[in-house]
C-alpha cells in the first residue's frame, strides 16, 4: 500500500456526489430481505446463520449411517459425495471461469487409473511387491492422482486457450472420448477392456476402510475438505481472477490478469479435484474399467452443475444430491425395472423441465462473495 | 521525458487504416484529450497502446520503455490504466469486488496462499479490501458497495470504471469517454474527480467528446480524423483551427 501515492490524499469526493446518500442504503433497497437459508446461498447476513446452516448439514450427513444403514444406501451416499466433489471441481471451470468443459471425466478417469497402474500393474506385477503392505500409498495416491490429473488439466487446457464457444466444446469433448480410448486400447498399460481389479483399499495399517460405513465418512471427509479448499480459492485474488474472465475477458486482461494463465489455473484446480476422486474411486471398488469414464459421465456432471446453478458453490452440491440420489432412486421402480431405458428418459423430461422453469438451476446462480473480511484482531498477531 | 510516446503508430484492420503514423506524446501529470469524430481511429489508439492488439506498424513508447506488442496485462502491470468506452465492468461482481480485482497485479500471493491464509495473503488480502473501500469513498460510490456492478446507475457505472482503474495503480490513466450519456451535473462532477485525481499525480489521456469537458481540463488537444493526427495545441487553439472545423463540420463538396 505504501509504495502506492498516485492519487494524495484520500479525502471522499462527497461535493463530486450530489444526490448519492453516503449512508448506506435501507436494507432491503437494493435486495430481497434475508432469511436463513438465503443468507447461507448469498454469503449475506450474519456469520452465525451460515455456519449454523453448514453445521446442521455436516451433522445431518455424518449421523445418515446411523440412521440408514442398508449397504445399497450407503453405497448410494458414497457415489452421491463423489459426485459432489466432481460437480464442485467441474464448477471452478464451467461456474466461476465461464469455460466450457465437455470431456472433465478424463481427470476422473486419470485418478482412477493411475491408482489402479501403479499398484497392480507397476509394483504388483510389475516389482512383484506386496502392495496390502502399502496402506500409505492409498492416501498418498490421492494427491498425486490430483496432481496428474492438474497437469493433464493445464496440458490440455493449452491448445484450448485460444478456442471459445463450441470449438473449445468440441475439443474437450475429444479429450474426454481420447482418454477413455486409451484405456479401452493400451491394453499393456490398463488391461483394456477386461479393466483392473485388485486395487487395494483404503487403510491405516490394520486399520482397512473395507466396509460401506468406514468408506461413506472417508467420502464425507473429502468431500468437506474439497469443499473447503475450492471455497478457500473461490473467495480469493483466484477465485476473482476467475470471475472476471468470465464476465469480461478483455477486461480481465486490462486488470492486469494474464488471462491464459488463470484459465490454465482454472483447468488445473477442476481437474485435480476429479483427479483426487477418481483415486477415491479406483480404491473404493478396487476394480476400474473403461465404461466407468463414458461421455455420458461428463454430460451428466455437467448437468449436476448447471441443475443446481452454477457460479455459486452450493449448487453443484444440491444438483449431485438431488440428481444422483434420483438416478438411483427411480430404479426401484418395477417399471423401471422392466424398461430401464425409460430412466434416462424420465431424467432428460426432468432437466428439459427445470430448464424451463427454472434455468437458473435450483438454487440460482446466487453468487457468492468472492473475498472475506478477515478479522481485525489478527492484524496485532503478526 | 515524456510518459507515452508513440512513432508512426499504424494500425490496420483489413483494408482499413484505423489509424495512420500518429506521432503522439504526453508528458507527466499532462491532461491531454484526443478528440475527433466517430470512427477517427481514438479508441483504436488506446487498444494498440494498451496491447488489446498489437500495433501494425509504428513503436509505443512507455516510461523510456519500448511496449509495443506487450500483451495488455503486461501494459497494465506496467502502469498503463484504462476505462472503456462501452462500460465493461464484471457485471456479476459487486463494486468493491471490481476494484479488488483492479488490484490483481499488485497483490501476488497464488493458489497456496488462497487456501491455506498464511500471513502473507492474509496482509496482502486485508490491504486489498481497505484500499478498494478506500477507492469506492474516493469516488463516491461507498454506499455501493456490495451492490453488483450491473445494478448500478449509468453515471456511477462510469466512476466505478475509474475506481477500478485506479487499483491497478497506474502512472498513467486512460479514460475513453468518461463522461459520455452523463447529465450536465453528473459530467460537472466527474470533472472533479478527473481534476482531483490528476492533482494526486496522475497523468492522463482521455477520449471525449463532450467539448464542455474537453475545454474545461484539458491541458492539450490531439485531434484525430480518418485515424491522422490532423491537429494538436491548447484547447483554445484547436477550437479554432479551421482543418478541426472542417474534419467536424465535414467537407464543403
Ligand atoms: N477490431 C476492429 N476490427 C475492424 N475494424 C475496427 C476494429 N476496431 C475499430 N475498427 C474500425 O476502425 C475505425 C476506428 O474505430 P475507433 O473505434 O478507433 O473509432 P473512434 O474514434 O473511437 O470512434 P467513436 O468516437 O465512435 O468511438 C472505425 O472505422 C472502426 O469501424
Ligand atoms: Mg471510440
Amino acid at each position: 500500500m505504501e509504495q502506492n501515492k498516485p492519487l494524495g490524499p484520500l479525502e471522499p469526493a462527497e461535493s463530486a456526489r450530489p444526490g448519492v446518500p453516503t449512508e448506506a442504503p435501507e436494507a432491503g433497497r437494493f435486495r430481497a430481505p434475508l432469511n436463513p437459508v438465503a443468507a447461507l446461498f448469498t454469503g449475506r447476513g450474519p456469520e452465525w446463520v451460515r455456519y449454523a446452516l453448514l453445521g446442521g448439514v455436516l451433522l445431518v450427513a455424518a449421523l445418515l449411517p446411523f440412521v440408514i444403514q442398508s449397504d445399497r444406501w450407503l453405497t448410494l451416499f458414497t457415489i452421491v459425495l463423489i459426485y459432489v466433489v466432481l460437480a464442485s471441481g467441474l464448477n471452478i471451470v464451467v461456474g466461476f471461469t465461464g469455460l466450457l468443459d465437455l470431456g472433465y471425466v478424463a481427470f476422473y478417469a486419470i485418478g482412477g487409473y493411475y491408482a489402479a497402474i501403479i499398484f497392480v500393474q507397476v509394483l504388483k506385477n510389475g516389482f512383484g511387491l506386496d502392495i496390502s503392505e502399502m496402506w500409505w500409498l492409498t492416501w498418498v495416491n490421492v494427491l498425486v492422482g490430483g496432481g496428474l490429473a492438474a497437469v493433464a488439466g493445464s496440458l490440455i487446457g493449452y491448445p484450448t486457450l485460444r478456442l471459445r464457444g463450441d470449438y473449445l466444446a468440441i475439443m474437450t469433448l475429444a479429450f474426454g472420448e481420447i482418454i477413455r480410448i486409451v484405456a479401452n486400447n493400451w491394453v499393456g498399460l490398463t488391461r483394456g477392456p477386461s479393466g483392473v481389479s485388485g486395487v487395494p483399499k483404503f487403510a491405516i495399517g490394520d486399520f482397512v476402510f473395507k466396509t460401506n460405513f468406514r468408506s461413506y465418512f472417508l467420502a464425507l471427509a473429502l468431500a468437506v475438505i474439497s469443499l473447503f479448499v475450492i471455497s478457500r480459492l473461490v473467495r480469493s485474488r483466484v477465485g476473482r481472477a476467475w470471475t472476471a474472465i468470465r464476465d469480461d475477458e478483455v477486461a480481465a486482461a486490462a486488470m492486469g490478469i494474464n488471462t491464459s494463465r488463470y484459465k490454465l489455473l482454472s483447468y488445473s484446480c477442476g481437474a485435480f479435484f476429479a483427479g483426487t476422486m477418481g483415486v477415491f474411486f479406483g480404491q473404493y471398488l478396487n476394480f476400474i474399467h473403461p465404461s466407468n469414464f463414458k461421455l455420458m459421465e461428463s454430460f451428466v456432471m455437467l448437468c449436476l452443475v448447471v441443475l443446481g446453478g452454477m457460479g455459486g458453490l452450493v449448487g453443484p452440491v444440491v444438483g449431485a444430491v438431488i440428481w444422483i440420489t434420483l438416478q438411483e432412486w427411480l430404479r426401484d421402480f418395477e417399471f423401471i425395472q422392466l424398461h430401464p431405458e425409460v430412466r434416462g428418459m424420465v431424467m432428460g423430461i426432468v432437466l428439459v423441465l427445470l430448464m424451463i422453469f427454472r434455468p437458473q438451476g435450483i438454487i440460482g446462480g446466487r453468487r457468492v462473495p468472492l473475498y472475506r473480511k478477515l478479522r481485525r484482531e489478527r492484524v496485532s498477531k503478526e | 521525458m515524456p510518459v507515452l510516446e508513440t512513432r508512426s503508430l499504424t494500425k490496420v484492420f483489413g483494408g482499413l487504416t484505423a489509424v495512420n503514423n500518429v506521432d503522439l506524446h504526453v508528458d507527466q501529470d499532462e491532461i491531454v484529450a484526443l478528440i475527433g469524430p466517430n470512427g477517427a481511429g481514438k479508441t483504436t489508439v488506446f487498444n494498440a497502446v494498451t496491447g488489446v492488439y498489437p500495433p501494425s506498424s509504428g513503436s509505443v513508447v512507455f516510461q523510456g520503455r519500448e511496449i509495443s506488442g506487450f500483451p495488455p496485462h503486461k501494459a497494465t502491470q506496467l502502469g498503463i490504466a484504462r476505462t472503456f468506452q462501452n462500460i465493461r465492468l464484471f457485471g456479476e461482481m459487486s463494486a468493491l469486488e471490481n476494484v479488488l480485482v483492479g488490484q490483481h497485479c499488485r497483490t501476488k500471493y497464488t493458489v497456496v496462499g488462497a487456501v491455506f491464509r498464511g500471513p502473507r495473503s492474509r496482509r496482502e488480502e486485508r490491504g486489498a479490501i481497505a484500499r478498494a473501500e478506500e477507492l469506492l469513498e474516493y469516488v463516491g460510490l461507498s454506499s455501493y458497495q456490495d451492490e453488483a456492478a450491473r445494478n448500478l446507475p449509468y453515471g456511477s457505472q462510469r466512476r466505478l470504471e475509474i475506481a477500478r482503474a485506479l487499483a491497478t495503480q497506474p502512472s498513467l490513466l486512460f479514460l475513453d469517454e468518461p463522461a459520455a450519456g452523463m447529465n450536465p451535473q453528473e459530467s460537472g462532477a466527474l470533472m472533479d474527480l478527473i481534476r482531483q485525481i490528476r492533482a494526486g499525480g496522475m497523468t492522463i489521456m482521455m477520449i471525449e467528446h463532450d467539448m464542455k469537458v474537453v475545454m474545461g481540463i484539458s491541458d492539450r488537444v490531439i485531434v484525430l480524423d480518418h485515424g491522422e493526427k490532423i491537429s494538436e495545441g491548447t484547447p483554445e487553439y484547436v477550437r479554432g483551427d479551421p482543418k478541426v472545423i472542417e474534419a467536424y463540420l465535414g467537407k464543403s463538396a
